[in-house]
């Protein structure tokens, strides 16, 4: 079988459903609570995030060619520290996963199915996750573009009918409070969801050119950030100061379009349209642990952890985050600086910790330009 | 004269030689013993009276000509006995020489296609394809005269496809007329054709046709792999083949393109896809194939290009309709009532009130009767069809509502569904949309919308899993391929697609290179 | 053996999950067993009840196209008291068979004595349901809820149908600010705090607008009629219809020049004398004329006198609001707001303040009034109708148009 490949084209469209899957759900939330009229200065900040994993993952492009991270973790480190060190990323991308899991469960039985139980609108969720990444990457990829349209379609219409409502004075004034509030409203979309752009390096094994890869990332950054700033603004200016209280702020942007007595309430479309863009979140990550667990244990497929894999996060996402709240808490307040480690740091000292192994071993022999 | 025999006969080792692969594992041994023909003529007849015993229709005829006996053998019906009469017998009896050998023979029946057969095995082939073997008593090869005729109808109009514009003519069940129809359309010897032989028993003749100097090598040589692997008994039309040699057996899509249409043929073939023919097949199938190619329709190409635009739309919406609208139906009337604007709610809950069935079974009876009355119109004879077509249109469609036993709006649900499958091109979608419905609707009746959308998620990631010869299915949407998507939603004009899809890889990607239509300076008068 | 094991395997699997399932359907509601709410009323009751009222649809009386004509009602109304809105609307699973459907109720009637003590304490409610959306319109009974809801609104068979139609189409008219439950919010949470709803008044069995009830904070502080509801209207930049009359100098019955104004748009400025807050409103309306007086020329100089007339009534109507507004001590004209927004440090300071600042400010109004369009003609008929035997005035010479 030859070896499955992804275009770039089809990277940057995994990534921004990466990060989009669920910040278009939880980001404006999150900026609510610091701050409301300047929250679209904060999105636009937070593209720091994804430009600081594109500087990260240029290092480490340059240091370890296309392997992927935990692939890396074990050539650089040996055995030992490098099969503790990639545990500890598959970890990192399990309890993404099971968040992610787990905003979907609450999202979708908070709005539209509040009588069914979680667990199974967990399951459906974890059954179409399981299938995609069993059928590899490529097929992960072209589902995640057969959605582009569909969603590219469904947003803007959406925003353009709750345009009639924007009333930009909400937004006025600018940085009345100073920059203190945007700046701490900044940091959760920037090291949580900015971070998530760091799946990239599971990837780097089926993307088609090298050179892509930054390219993609900052193109995907500078998209997310823009489609985001986008919402937010609309967001605030449509509902005002509720942003501050209200758990979906988009959606509920969305509930209050009302066009003549025929069209209103298609909030539950919205709910469909994030719904299936979080499959494909839930899938990218589920594929970037599965190959990771194959580095780790010598696995001779992906495939062989797709369904396990996928119920594990299942029993994950209910069993980690049980009580109402904890997702959001752990977002606010542990993600950030967990992820920043994950992301920025063990690959950058894996890179550093490469670079230092070449020179040992080129030591005496004439310098090699390491490209 | 005997270096000259010894050529003949090398040369004809080396057709016999591959004669035998042609034939698969089995090597043909349901044809007889593979032995030289026999050098007398009662061994002759013996033999095939052997390999032929106990069938009634075989004919032999021994004819005396001036003292050498000649036997002649054929099936009663496949051969045409006034071209035999006029053919062979008459030359015959004009033969003057006495004792003729079989160089005379040959002589005096120049005006036939004679074939040399060395072995029984070759003997039978021809008998049973519905030649004449005609066997000179003391030679050792048998000839053959080909004056069959076997029955089938003429060519007539496309009536699976039919179409307003452009031409009508369909495929027949004889491969070599249906050739010769794609060789009308392509007068190049670069249109190839490849025959083989597949089937233990049904020995049918099975053509990969091409253009080499358009299409990818490695396609060719995919479809020759696949072919020659083939072990079966019979291969008597394109379906058993078409399953043979899909790549993924396991989708209820169509993974070939199937036609009866030789101006489509030729279309596929300039686009750099290969054609699959079957003997006794009145259509064909190309690979590789593509969803979006499934929804056009020969029409497309004859019609004005920016009107095709809005029918194309069409088409893709009636695909996703007619695998969604029942189960989006119920799911609006059981689950997501707030979609629905406020009046139409109202009026759909006052046409509800004492219908006994719950929204889900109503619908399942529904589909279930629809599909029942298609499915009776469609075995009957055609006279009796329109009447149940009618008797069941007047039960469904009338009856039932005022009995109160299904509401209107299912009524109505259930036929838009019906007529959006009819819309469909290409049959090979109707029934697995049909049949895909029953699933969209259970999962309907358990989450609603929630659950239509994660069927079809996973019914979007089995589609773009899906590859037809190493193609991707989805076509140019997933993987994304701009160039392709001059022909998907949109038919560009002709002039703008000067190119063959890039996802075919081709060896020759232009198509042409005629520049976009409208006056000239000279004819517009302005002085150049 | 591998080939047996692994269907019956996956079989077993399968049957396991499915049980999970078993109990499913979980939010499954069929149409027939629903009844759908379109009005909620809620008044006040005797001992710190709440008294709900919801008004169900009656589909089969639902005139429609294929001529669902019943005998009775399109709708019918329910009450229930209870300690809060919530436990009311749970109780009424044990007043009317089949379930509530609350996702389509389009109108909160608010009666006027719940208004006065307060709405703040539905607002969290209707915020958080997620049956609600919130382009479900606001309004305040003057009197009981109850009364709205079971109103007639022929020929609009829908009572909260019909509600909302004369609500939008009041507004429309400028004669009302939008009420729907997320302006009703936006004002609430905005620094100005000044809410305004559409006011409802039944008489007879029939509905009229009332004008609009005023808010501070939630509570109801007081109300304008809708004459002074275009005057508020127009301290809102905007678009609408109003009507300004001015009077004739014959003052027989049924003579006036009547200007139509279409759009409008306000600047401010602000300055203090001493503590005191100076406020000045420039205001530039424009509109067209929708009639002349008896034997009205439409002349340079009759243009310019209604002009100015029309400048000066406007202005007279917005001084009267501006101080019914001071004393009820609402900030609707959204002052606060544009303090907020352009004086942002000033605010930081004085902002808790506001209310009283506000009813102490001096406020000022200066209109410009542009008359775009004359309609389809130029005179009054009047103007002719002793002199059709001759020529018109400017072909005899005495007057140049």
């Amino acid at each position: 079988m030859e070896k499955e490949r992804i275009s770039s084209t089809q990277l940057v469209v995994l990534l921004i459903w990466t990060t989009l899957g669920t910040g278009i759900v939880t980001i404006p939330y999150v900026l609510g609570l610091f701050t409301v009229r300047d929250g679209w200065i904060s999105t636009l900040l937070s593209s720091a995030g994804g430009l600081l994993v594109t500087a990260v993952a240029w290092l480490y492009i340059r240091m370890l060619e296309m392997r992927r991270l935990t692939e890396a973790l074990l050539r650089t480190f040996g055995p030992v520290v490098g099969r503790a060190l990639g545990l500890w990323v598959v970890f990192w991308i399990w309890i993404s996963n099971c968040t992610v899991l787990r905003e979907l469960e609450l999202f979708v039985g908070n709005t539209i199915l509040p009588r069914t139980p979680e667990y199974v609108i967990g399951f459906l969720a974890s059954t179409t996750f399981a299938y995609a990444v069993y059928m590899g990457v490529e097929v992960l990829a072209r589902t995640g573009e057969f959605i582009l349209p569909l969603s590219a379609v469904v947003g803007p219409v959406l925003i353009m009918l709750s345009l009639q409502y924007m009333d930009i004075h909400e937004m006025m004034p600018v940085l009345a409070d100073g920059w203190s509030p945007v700046l701490r409203g900044a940091v959760v979309p920037a090291l949580a969801y900015g971070m998530e752009f760091g799946i990239v390096l599971q990837y780097l094994h089926a993307v088609n050119h090298r050179q892509s890869v930054l390219g993609s990332l900052v193109m995907s950054t500078g998209l997310v950030s823009v489609v985001l700033t986008i919402v937010v603004a609309i967001t605030v200016g449509v509902t005002g100061h509720s942003v501050s209280y209200l758990n979906y702020p988009v959606l509920e942007m969305v509930r209050t379009i009302r066009v003549g007595r025929f069209l209103e309430r298609i909030d539950t479309l919205y709910v469909m349209a994030v719904m299936s863009t979080i499959f494909i979140k839930l899938g990218a990550f589920h594929y970037a642990w599965c190959e990771g667990m194959k580095d780790i244990f010598g696995l001779s497929s992906h495939r062989t952890l797709a369904v396990p894999g996928a119920l594990s996060v299942w029993a994950g996402s209910l069993a980690v985050f049980a009580k109402a709240g904890t997702v959001e808490h752990f977002i606010i307040t542990d993600v950030p600086s967990y992820f920043v480690f994950t992301v920025l740091v063990i690959p950058a000292v894996t890179a550093l910790a490469a670079w230092w192994k070449q020179r040992r071993t080129h030591r005496g022999a004439p310098r090699r330009n390491v490209a | 004269m005997f270096h000259k025999r010894k050529g003949k006969k090398m040369r004809h080792m080396s057709l016999s030689l591959e004669s035998n692969s042609q034939y698969g594992s089995l090597g043909g041994a349901e044809l007889g013993p593979d032995s030289p023909v026999p050098d007398t003529l009662s061994a002759m007849a013996q033999s095939i009276q052997e390999d032929w015993d106990r069938c009634a229709d075989l004919q032999t005829r021994i004819v005396d000509v001036r003292g050498t006996k000649v036997l002649l053998v054929w099936i009663r019906g496949s051969v045409n006995l006034s071209r035999l009469e006029l053919s062979v017998l008459t030359p015959l009896t004009e033969i003057y020489r006495e004792r003729p050998r079989l160089e005379h023979i040959q002589w005096a029946l120049r005006s036939c296609r004679l074939n040399p057969l060395r072995t029984r095995r070759e003997v039978n082939q021809m008998i049973a394809d519905g030649g004449v073997v005609l066997y000179v008593d003391g030679a050792s090869v048998a000839l053959s005269v080909d004056s069959g005729d076997a029955p089938g109808r003429s060519v007539d109009k496309a009536e699976n496809e039919p179409t307003l514009y452009g031409p009508q003519e369909g495929f027949v069940e004889s491969l070599d007329v249906n050739l010769a129809l794609l060789r009308k359309r392509i007068r190049s010897p670069h249109l190839k054709v490849e025959s083989r032989r597949v089937g233990e028993y049904s020995h049918s003749e099975v053509s990969i046709v091409y253009v080499d100097n358009i299409v990818k090598p490695q396609l060719v040589e995919e479809a020759r792999r696949r072919i020659s692997g083939l072990s079966v008994d019979t291969m008597s039309d394109i379906y058993k083949l078409m399953e043979l040699v899909t790549d993924v057996p396991k989708t209820v899509f169509p993974m070939v393109e199937e036609t009866e249409r030789p101006d489509r043929v030729v279309g596929g073939l300039m686009q750099g896809r290969i054609a699959l023919m079957v003997d006794g097949a009145p259509s064909c199938f190309m690979v590789p194939v593509q969803f979006v190619t499934l929804l056009a329709s020969a029409d497309d190409y004859y019609m004005n290009f920016i009107l095709t635009l809005f029918i194309r739309l069409l088409r893709h919406m009636a695909f996703w309709l007619s695998l969604l609208l029942p189960s989006l139906y119920v799911a609006l009337l059981t689950y997501n009532q707030d979609l629905m604007p406020t009046p139409l709610l109202i009026s759909v809950a006052s046409q509800h009130r004492g219908i006994p069935l719950p929204t889900v079974l109503e619908a399942l009876v529904m589909m279930v009767s629809f599909e029942l009355l298609r499915e009776a119109g469609l075995r009957l004879p055609r006279a009796v069809g329109q009447s149940v077509s009618i008797v069941g249109t007047l039960i469904i469609g009338d009856a039932a509502v005022r009995a109160g036993l299904v509401s209107a709006g299912m009524v109505i649900v259930v036929a838009a569904t019906g007529m959006a499958s009819f819309a469909l091109p290409v049959y090979g979608f109707v029934n697995p949309n049909r049949q895909l419905q029953y699933l969209f609707v259970l999962v309907a009746g358990l989450f609603g919308l929630v659950g239509i959308v994660t069927l079809g998620y996973l019914l979007v990631v089995h589609l773009v899993s899906l590859r037809s010869f190493g193609v991707p299915y989805m076509g140019p949407i997933a993987p994304l391929n701009f160039h392709d998507l001059k022909d998907t939603f949109v038919r560009a004009p002709w002039y703008a697609m000067d190119r063959r899809p890039e996802q075919m890889e081709t060896v020759n990607p232009r198509r042409g290179r005629t520049r976009r239509p409208g006056p000239t300076k000279q004819s517009t008068g302005e002085n150049p | 053996m591998k080939s047996v094991w692994r269907p019956c395997a996956t079989l077993v699997v399968i049957l396991i999950w499915t049980t999970l399932f078993l109990s499913g359907c979980y939010d499954l509601r069929e149409v027939n067993d629903m009844n759908i709410v379109t009005g909620i009323g809620l008044d006040e009751a005797e001992n710190g009840m709440v008294r709900v009222t919801l008004q169900l649809v009656n589909p089969n009386n639902v005139p429609s196209a294929a001529g669902g004509q019943g005998s009775g009602r399109a709708f019918l109304t329910r009450t229930v008291e209870a300690r809060s809105v919530e436990q009311a609307v749970n109780k009424f699973s044990e007043v009317v068979p089949h379930f509530l459907y609350l996702s389509h109720n389009t109108l909160v009637v608010f009666g006027d004595a719940y208004a006065k003590h307060g709405l703040s304490r539905a607002f969290d409610y209707f915020e958080r349901s997620r049956f609600f959306r919130r382009n479900q319109l606001f309004v305040v009974a003057q009197g009981e809820a109850r009364d709205v809801l079971a109103a007639s609104t022929t020929p609009e068979p829908l009572n909260s149908f019909g509600v909302r139609f004369l609500v939008e189409q009041t507004a429309r008219r400028a004669r009302l600010l939008d009420s729907e439950q997320l302006s009703v919010l936006k004002a609430y949470l905005s620094v100005s705090k000044s809410p305004v709803m559409a006011l409802i008044d039944v008489r007879d069995g029939r509905l009229r607008v009332a004008g609009a009830a005023l808010f501070r904070e939630g509570t109801m502080v007081g109300t304008l009629t809708p004459n002074e509801m275009e005057a508020l209207s127009l301290l809102r930049s905007g678009r609408g219809e109003i009507s300004v009359s001015i009077p004739c100098p014959t003052s027989a019955a049924d003579t006036n020049t009547s200007l139509q104004i279409d759009s409008w748009r306000r600047n401010m400025r602000s300055s203090f004398v001493g503590q005191r807050l100076h406020l000045e409103i420039q205001l530039t309306v424009s509109g067209e004329i929708e009639r002349l007086c008896p034997g009205g020329q439409l002349n340079k100089q009759v243009l310019r006198s209604v002009q100015r007339e029309g400048e000066a009534i406007i202005q007279r109507r917005l001084r009267t609001v501006i101080e019914k507004l001071q004393s009820d001590g609402s900030d609707a004209g959204g002052f606060g707001q544009w303090m907020f927004q352009n004086h942002p440090g000033w605010w930081r300071e004085h902002g808790a303040d506001w209310s009283d600042i506000f009813q102490h400010a001096d406020v000022s109004c200066a209109v410009q009034l542009q008359i775009r369009r004359a309609g389809l003609s130029s005179n009054a008929p009047e103007v002719m109708v002793n002199e059709v035997d001759k020529a018109p005035k400017a072909g005899r010479g005495e007057d140049i148009p």
